[in-house]
């Protein structure tokens, strides 16, 4: 019996290192809107990838780790685009990675959930807590909110852009992900 | 000497929104032609480029005001001269007219197609006319240059006239518009 139970490890070291290592394309959205001069400037990155373990049943056991390809991000205009990979900017040549890990999970109401884990944008973590409202689309559940940043926090527009007065700091992270039927 | 040809003037409210949209337009096209020349992305050409779409805003703002009060005014009559600059004088006054219009109203167009709304002084976000679309934006960019430049040789025009006027013909047309001038003539 023991030799069994044995037997399962390399299998769930396997299924943990398959959770870790291979974030599936995710068929949601996630964009962020930054003000200048109090004009909405908004955007959005076109490659991420997410892993989602949510069962409803048990919300607090559920697991979110979501990367964003950096480099992907549109703001609609090339020049704009260009500027943002910059060293000024998101430096995305250095970290062409930002990172989602979920750490915990806390379940409000039956359609709203505070997710905590650690934020990781230009280097920088940072640890995070966002409210995620719940939703059913089909078979499948939706996880959609909006995460506030401090682009300053996170070193992004250095030099003369640190001044917040054209660029605002507070930049809003607006997701909606889609976690697979269980 | 003889008497001036003229001795009527512009209405106070005429000559105060002429030269207060003078002066707009002579800001604005100053800051369109040195934030467009800045190399990259500042937070100076940020800065400008708002700044420049809020003196777009009130340049129209008054200007649909100059209009409605030309339409509901009649201007001072012009002293004797040949037809043609009676024509001349309508057709270019009537173009500037047009070119306030449409100037600030294609650089509104250009900013909405590319996708940016236009937040007067930062506090009030204005409509959108039209959706986002970069196949616009240049239609746009360029009819606003184009008629900027337009109007820049009719200012150029309109000014050489205003002094021909005042300094060659001697026929107190200016002083119809500059009150300072009017009361010179008067005496």
């Amino acid at each position: 019996m023991r030799i069994i139970r044995w037997a399962v490890v390399p299998f769930m070291l396997a299924a943990m290192a398959a959770w870790a290592q291979t974030p599936a394309a995710n068929p949601g959205a996630i964009s962020f809107v930054a003000k200048q001069m109090n004009v909405p400037v908004k955007g959005q990155f076109k490659q991420f990838s997410a892993r989602i373990q949510f069962d409803p049943a048990r919300p607090a056991a559920g697991k979110a780790a979501v990367e964003i390809d950096v480099a992907s991000l549109d703001l609609g205009d090339e020049e704009f685009n260009y500027e943002m990979n910059t060293k000024t900017w998101l430096d995305t040549r250095a970290y062409p990675k930002a990172t989602f890990v979920s750490s915990a999970i806390k379940p409000i109401a039956p359609d709203r959930l505070e997710v905590s884990g650690k934020l990781t944008i230009k280097g920088k973590t940072l640890e995070v807590t966002v409210p995620v409202t719940l939703k059913t689309d089909g078979r499948a559940r939706v996880l959609e909110g909006t995460l506030p940043i401090r682009r300053t926090t996170f070193n992004i527009g250095e030099d003369e852009w640190r001044d917040t007065s054209v660029v605002a700091d507070e930049v809003q992270i607006r997701f909606r992900l889609i976690a697979a039927p269980q | 000497m003889s008497a001036p040809a003229i001795n009527e003037r512009y209405t106070l409210t005429a000559i105060s929104l002429h030269w207060l949209v003078a002066l707009l337009i002579f800001a604005g096209f100053s800051l369109g032609w040195i934030m467009t020349d800045i190399p990259g992305l500042t937070p100076t050409k940020l800065r400008y480029f708002s700044w420049h779409k809020w003196l777009g805003v009130t340049i129209f703002f008054f200007v649909c005001i100059r209009v409605l009060w030309r339409l509901t005014h009649r201007p001072p009559p012009l002293p004797p001269m040949p037809r043609w600059q009676r024509i001349a004088a309508q057709v270019s006054h009537g173009t500037l007219y047009g070119l306030m219009l449409l100037i600030p109203l294609a650089g509104y167009l250009y900013s909405y197609a590319a996708g940016v709304p236009v937040v007067y002084l930062g506090l009030i976000e204005l409509p959108p006319l039209i959706t986002p679309n970069p196949a616009h934006e240049d239609i746009f960019k360029y009819t606003h240059i184009g008629l900027n430049f337009t109007m820049a040789a009719l200012v150029i025009g309109h000014i050489a006239a205003a002094l021909g006027h005042h300094f060659i013909r001697r026929d107190g047309v200016l002083a119809r518009m500059v009150p300072f001038l009017y009361r010179r003539t008067e005496s």
